[in-house]
C-alpha cells in the first residue's frame, strides 16, 4: 500500500480529505505512483506531470525516506528505505526558487505497512 | 427585475459579485479555487449558468472548471492543450527559435449559441475548441499555421492569445488578438486565417508597419456592428471600418495612449472606453490618477470620467481583460484594478463606486445580465 500526502491544492482539486492509500504494482515507481494518482482522481491529471511531455512540473520536488528523487528518472525504483518504520516513505516536495524559502508541500507513498512484500521492498531498493 | 452577475478571475481565485438591476448592493462569493490564479471565467451566452474558468498555477498547470448553477458548484473538465501535429517553434525574446510550449489559457469564450461550445486563447499563442463542455479541447491549427507563426515572439507577458471575438451576424467569422503578433481573422470558423494588420505602426519593432509583431493589447466590436473593431495597441488607439481590413488612429486627445482594456458601451457603438496608463515602463495612472476615458464620437476626442474613482496617489494597473460592460440601460461598466479593487458604473461611466476593495489582484472581469 503506498500512501500519498497531496498538498492542499491538490486535495482540493481532487476532493480529498487527508492522505490517499494506492495499491500499486510492482515495480513501483515514481512513474506508476503518478499513474496510479491519475487514475483514481483524473482532476489531478496534468498537475504533477506535464499532460503531453509527462515531465515533472518545474516546481515541485519528490521525496521518499528523506532521500530527494526530484531529478530522478521517474521511471526508476521509487525509494530507497532504509528503515521501514518510519511511515512515510516517499514525499513530493516544492518551493518556489524566487522566494527563496522552502515550504515543503508533502506528498506521497508511504510504506507503513508491515504486510509489504519482500519482492515490493526489493523493486524499491528497500533489501 | 433583471439581476447582473461579476466574474472576477484574480490572482488567487475567483470571485462572483451579484446584485439586482439597479446594481448599488452587491453581496460577494468567493474565493473560488483559492490560491490558484483565475485567468478568466466568462459564461456561455446560451445558458447564462454555465460559466467555464482558466485556473491555473505555476505549480500544478492548467485547469478548466465548469459550473452549470452560475458558480454555485464547480466540476474540473478536460486540461489537455495538445498542438497540432508537430509544434515547431516561434521567436523568443531574442529573436531565436523557440519551441511551441502550452502555458496556461488566457481567456475562455463560449459559443454564442451553444453552451457546449467554447473557444480558449492560450499561451504560447493558440485557439483550441471544445465542443463538449470542456471534456476535450482541440487545436484550431490553422492559426499557428497560416504562415506567420514561426516569426511571432512574446510581448512581456509572454506569447499570448488573450482576445476573441465572435461575429454574431456571421458565425464563420472570428477575430483574435495576439501579443506580441497582432490581429487575425477568420472567416470560415477557425479553419483558416489571416492577420489583419494594415495600418498600425510600432515603433518598437524592426519593421513598423510589418504584417505581424504588433502587441495588440485587446480588441473590442459592438455586436450591432460588428465590422467596426476599437483596438488598444501597446501604444495607440487605434479603429477599423472594414473587419480589421485597415485600422486608423483614434488616439486623439488622451493624454497618453498606452493601455491594456477597451470597451463599446452596450447601446452606443461608437461610445468607447479605455483607461491611458502613462508609459510602457511605468504601467500606472499618469499623476496618480485613475482616470477611465470615453469617446462618444468612436475615438479622437476623449473625456475624463473621475467621479467616484481616486484622483491621488493611485498607482494600479488594470489589465486587457479587467473591463467589462453590461447590457442593462443604462449601460453599467465595470473594471477591476492590479490592487484589487473593482469598480462599477450604473450610468455608463459618469459616476464610479467600488463594490469591492480589496480582492487579490484582478487578471479579468466579465459581467452577465440575468433575466
Amino acid at each position: 500500500m503506498i500512501r500519498v500526502v497531496l498538498p492542499p491544492h491538490l486535495r482540493a482539486l481532487a476532493r480529498v480529505e487527508g492522505d490517499l492509500e494506492l495499491r500499486v504494482e510492482a515495480p513501483v515507481t515514481l512513474h506508476s505512483v503518478i499513474d496510479a494518482i491519475e487514475a483514481l482522481h483524473p482532476p489531478l491529471r496534468g498537475t504533477i506531470r506535464d499532460r503531453v511531455t509527462q515531465e515533472r512540473r518545474p516546481l515541485l520536488r519528490f521525496f521518499a525516506c528523506q532521500e530527494d528523487l526530484t531529478h530522478k528518472p521517474q521511471g526508476r525504483a521509487a525509494a530507497r528505505c532504509r528503515d521501514v518504520r518510519d511511515g512515510t516513505a516517499l514525499y513530493r516536495g516544492g518551493h518556489r526558487r524566487r522566494v527563496g524559502r522552502a515550504t515543503p508541500v508533502r506528498l506521497l507513498h508511504g510504506w507503513p505497512r508491515q504486510d509489504t512484500s519482500a519482492e515490493e521492498a526489493d523493486l524499491l531498493g528497500n533489501r | 427585475m433583471s439581476g447582473v452577475r461579476v466574474l472576477v478571475g484574480t490572482r488567487k481565485g475567483g470571485f462572483i459579485l451579484a446584485s439586482d438591476g439597479k446594481r448599488e448592493r452587491w453581496e460577494v462569493s468567493g474565493p473560488h479555487f483559492g490560491g490558484w490564479e483565475i485567468y478568466h471565467m466568462k459564461g456561455s451566452p446560451a445558458e447564462p449558468d454555465r460559466l467555464y474558468a482558466s485556473q491555473c498555477s505555476d505549480w500544478f498547470g492548467q485547469q478548466i472548471q465548469r459550473s452549470d448553477d452560475g458558480g454555485e458548484t464547480w466540476e474540473p473538465v478536460g486540461n489537455e492543450f495538445r498542438y497540432d501535429g508537430d509544434a515547431g517553434t516561434h521567436q523568443w525574446y531574442d529573436g531565436t527559435p523557440h519551441p511551441w510550449e502550452f502555458k496556461r489559457v488566457w481567456h475562455l469564450e463560449p459559443s454564442l449559441d451553444d453552451p457546449d461550445t467554447a473557444l480558449a486563447g492560450v499561451e504560447d499563442a493558440a485557439l483550441f475548441r471544445t465542443t463538449d463542455a470542456g471534456a476535450t479541447w482541440e487545436e484550431l491549427p490553422g492559426l499557428r499555421g497560416h504562415g506567420s507563426g514561426p516569426g511571432w515572439q512574446p510581448g512581456a507577458g509572454g506569447l499570448c492569445l488573450h482576445t476573441i471575438l465572435s461575429d454574431p451576424g456571421d458565425p464563420g467569422r472570428i477575430f483574435t488578438a495576439i501579443s506580441a503578433a497582432g490581429a487575425f481573422r477568420s472567416d470560415d470558423c477557425g479553419t483558416t486565417w489571416q492577420p489583419i494588420n494594415q495600418g498600425l505602426r510600432s515603433e518598437y519593432i524592426p519593421d513598423p508597419t510589418a504584417e505581424v509583431g504588433h502587441c495588440v493589447h485587446r480588441i473590442a466590436m459592438h455586436p450591432s456592428r460588428p465590422s467596426v473593431l476599437f483596438m488598444q495597441k501597446h501604444w495607440d488607439v487605434m479603429r477599423s471600418d472594414d473587419g480589421g481590413e485597415s485600422w486608423r488612429e483614434i488616439s486623439g486627445d488622451l493624454p497618453t495612449d498606452f493601455g491594456f482594456p477597451i470597451e463599446v458601451h452596450a447601446h452606443e457603438p461608437d461610445t468607447v472606453y479605455v483607461v491611458p496608463l502613462k508609459s510602457d515602463s511605468e504601467r500606472f495612472p499618469l499623476e496618480g490618477k485613475l482616470r477611465v476615458y470615453r469617446s462618444r464620437t468612436g475615438g479622437d476626442e476623449w473625456e475624463p470620467l473621475t467621479e467616484g474613482l481616486p484622483q491621488r496617489d493611485c498607482y494600479v494597473n488594470v489589465l486587457r481583460d479587467a473591463m467589462a460592460v453590461d447590457s442593462l440601460d443604462p449601460c453599467g461598466v465595470y473594471f477591476g484594478t492590479t490592487g484589487g479593487q473593482v469598480y462599477a458604473s450604473a450610468d455608463s461611466g459618469d459616476r464610479w463606486a467600488p463594490i469591492v476593495r480589496d480582492l487579490p489582484s484582478v487578471l479579468s472581469v466579465e459581467v452577465q445580465v440575468l433575466p
